[in-house]
């Protein structure tokens, strides 16, 4: 397997620029090509021990970002991201690229996959194998919990889209950057020194905004399924409140996790079958907490 | 002597669940999938006793009364369980969850 750090930088910023560059994500490859050479810098350190797939290889996603034209180009440049070779969302700042491309590629796996149940939710496992989801809307800290985990030594599966077989109810690991917006950011670097960060980017729609590459210990063992064994709803609170976990009941657990199923209706009856069946094997419960040391404890403790 | 079949008192409509309606019975409330319409919904615990008795037969509220009676025990007198039976018939058929038809 030949993940990209082993391709020379200059070789790699030649493939993106020209024929594309063939990432495996899980059990998904993605087709990427880009114009903008600031994103290809933080492309390289972002999916470093990602596997390279050869480029005849059967892509699940083809995304490409690239400069808009016009006079505006000399002004104030921006970018835009294309799915098999259709613009998607308005153009943004080009200094935002890495952010868009992030994006763009939640938006392509929430759209275009269903082959797998998709739901809006951080999935990290134990070494055990059993993994909780983290399902919370945006701003709820749920990032934030995520890499405290991962830093905490739970393998990181993904920090945005738990992808459940609809065969087994196994969850895929689908690692990807994590992305940390405004006061997370301080908080995660200080206690992941050693990870691998992207640039800090300021005055996105969510604030500033960095990626952190995954560990690539996840990333070698993304074929390594996992089986759910806790639902979170994680919600950050300020202050010095403490930490809580509150049980859910299963009836309410299932509707709020549909809630956050991209591909529920489309799904239909797989869906409520699949989801049942996590639901059947899982605990849920609300978890608040305010500091991210009290709440990996209480996750230790799970 | 049998009286003339206009005089006779209509049968009551058959009560089933929905066309491969899908749910599942837990602590706090029964969820339910109905493939027609693609809905999902958290409905009361109770709806699963309902439903339950439905798939075993029980096909009228006569016989939905007669079969949860021994469920709802000795405290609650039958007029209040049927009372009751109606209201959670009346919101399942809006719902779509179970469907009536002709006897």
């Amino acid at each position: 397997m030949t993940a990209l750090s082993d391709i020379a930088p200059a070789e790699a910023r030649r493939m993106l620029a020209g024929e594309g560059l063939s990432l495996r994500v899980g059990p998904y490859a993605m087709h990427l090509t880009s114009g903008v050479p600031e994103l290809a810098d933080t492309l390289l350190r972002l999916y470093a021990a990602h596997p390279v797939e050869p480029p005849e290889a059967f892509h699940d996603i083809h995304a490409a970002i690239g400069p808009c034209g016009g006079p505006r180009r000399w002004i104030s440049p921006q970018v835009r991201f294309r799915r098999d070779g259709e613009p998607l969302f308005q153009p943004q700042p080009r200094a935002h690229a890495p952010a868009v491309l992030e994006w763009g590629l939640n938006w392509c796996f929430s759209v275009a996959i269903h082959d797998h149940l998709v739901v809006h939710a951080a999935v990290v496992a134990r070494e055990d194998g059993r993994a909780a989801i983290l399902a919370a809307p945006p701003g709820a800290g749920k990032s934030t919990l995520c890499a405290g985990l991962v830093a905490a030594g739970w393998r990181l599966l993904s920090d945005e889209l738990c992808m459940i077989s609809l065969t087994d109810g196994s969850l895929l690991p689908v690692p990807r950057p994590l992305n940390l917006k405004n006061r997370s950011i301080d908080v995660v670097s200080a206690r992941m020194p050693e990870a691998v960060f992207g640039p800090r980017i300021h005055g996105t729609s969510k604030g500033t905004i960095v990626q952190m590459a995954p560990p690539a210990d996840s990333v070698r063992r993304a074929a390594e399924p996992a089986r759910a064994a806790w639902i979170v709803f994680p919600r950050w609170r300020g202050g010095d409140g403490g930490c809580a976990m509150t049980p859910v009941g299963k009836g309410h657990a299932f509707m709020r996790l549909a809630e956050n199923t991209f591909n529920y209706n489309v799904l239909g009856t797989t869906a409520f079958e699949t989801l049942a069946a996590i639901i059947e094997d899982s605990a849920a419960c609300d978890f608040t907490y305010s500091d991210l040391d009290d709440a990996v404890a209480a996750f230790a403790a799970l | 002597m049998t009286a003339p079949a206009s005089a006779r008192p209509a049968a009551p409509p058959r009560l089933a669940p929905a066309s491969g309606l899908l749910w599942r019975a837990w602590e706090d409330g029964t969820v339910v999938h109905v493939p027609v319409t693609g809905d999902t919904a958290l409905l009361e615990p109770a709806a699963a006793l309902v439903l339950d008795a439905l798939e075993r037969g029980a096909g009228d509220p006569a016989a939905l009364l007669d079969d949860l009676a021994p469920a709802a025990g000795d405290g609650l007198d039958r007029d209040r369980l049927a009372a009751w039976l109606d209201g959670l018939l009346e919101r399942l058929k809006a719902d779509g969850v179970i469907d009536e038809a002709p006897p």
